[in-house]
């Protein structure tokens, strides 16, 4: 039985070599960090939970692939923020498909409504994210929350630096619009 | 004033987590995708088989009817007479009757 302890290279090399039941080593090392990663991008409880099997079931499939240039977290956090991107998008296609724009645009409207006034501030947060698009949603988790740099944060979403920056910026401000908005109700 | 960035820096510290069975969900779908892969090369290497075989058969039958030595008589239980000594003996027959008649 390998030690928990063991580095990553240690267990892939013997997940590789047929020890497969040791990915769930892997899967208890890294699951707060997908989870946390799939909540901010996925709000709905089960939905976030699908993304995060599917991030490590992806992982498991391309342990051979993964040639240790970048650490095994960012590596999972790429899979998870692309796989919470391509999710998104299901999800935005299923809607239109099935509720005119007006509908859509009412559920916001109800959501706003149903907001308490005594809102912790983590909860305001998470509704100023999840009024930004996927993508821009995405630079805000890596580069804001997780603390990931310009370049890893461009890296990981396959995006310009330039890009990333210029995201961010539209984010933060739309998302300070979205507070004030709130606040200012609140008042 | 809102302080946005530390509000988002604080988000960090407060990260929700994945139900307890989430490790026995992934390890029981990865065993799933293995039995499932194994599952599908084995029918392949079955059909692959049965294919490559097929081919075989069929190159020795092209092999054959292109040397002339294959044709659809023999193939019927006809070989022994080829297409011109039915004539033939069509006409035999042909002289026969005008020898008796």
């Amino acid at each position: 039985m390998a030690n928990p302890n063991h580095s990553d290279k240690e267990l892939i090399d013997r997940i590789l070599n047929g020890e497969q039941e040791l990915f769930a080593h892997i899967v208890n090392r890294y699951q707060d960090r997908v989870a946390a990663i799939c909540f901010k991008m996925v709000k709905d409880k089960n939905t976030a939970e699908e993304v995060g099997q599917e991030t490590f079931i992806r992982l498991f499939k391309s342990l051979e692939q993964y040639n240790f240039n970048s650490t095994l977290s960012t590596y999972i956090t790429r899979i998870a923020i692309n796989l919470s991107l391509n999710k998104l998008v299901s999800i935005k296609r299923r809607r239109n498909r099935f509720y005119e724009q007006e509908d859509h645009h009412n559920a916001f409207e109800s959501q706003e409504t149903s907001v308490s006034k005594k809102m912790e501030i983590n909860e305001l947060v998470q509704i100023a994210l999840q009024h930004l698009k996927p993508e821009s949603r995405s630079v805000v988790v890596l580069r804001m929350i997780e603390g990931y740099s310009v370049k890893e944060t461009s890296s990981m979403l396959g995006i310009a630096e330039g890009t990333v920056m210029s995201k961010l910026n539209r984010a933060m401000k739309k998302m300070k619009e979205t507070l004030n908005k709130y606040t200012l109700k609140d008042d | 004033m809102i302080d946005l960035e530390k509000m988002l820096h604080a988000q960090k510290q407060h990260s929700e987590v994945f139900s307890e069975n989430f490790t026995e969900g992934v390890m029981a779908k990865i065993r799933a995708l293995g039995n499932q892969e194994f599952r599908i090369i084995s029918l392949w290497q079955h059909r692959v088989w049965k294919v490559a075989a097929a081919c075989f058969v069929g190159c020795l039958i092209s092999l054959y009817a292109l040397d002339g030595t294959l044709s659809v008589d023999s193939v019927l239980g006809l070989s022994e007479y080829s297409d011109i000594e039915i004539s033939q003996s069509y006409n035999t027959y042909s002289a026969w009757d005008l020898e008796l008649n």
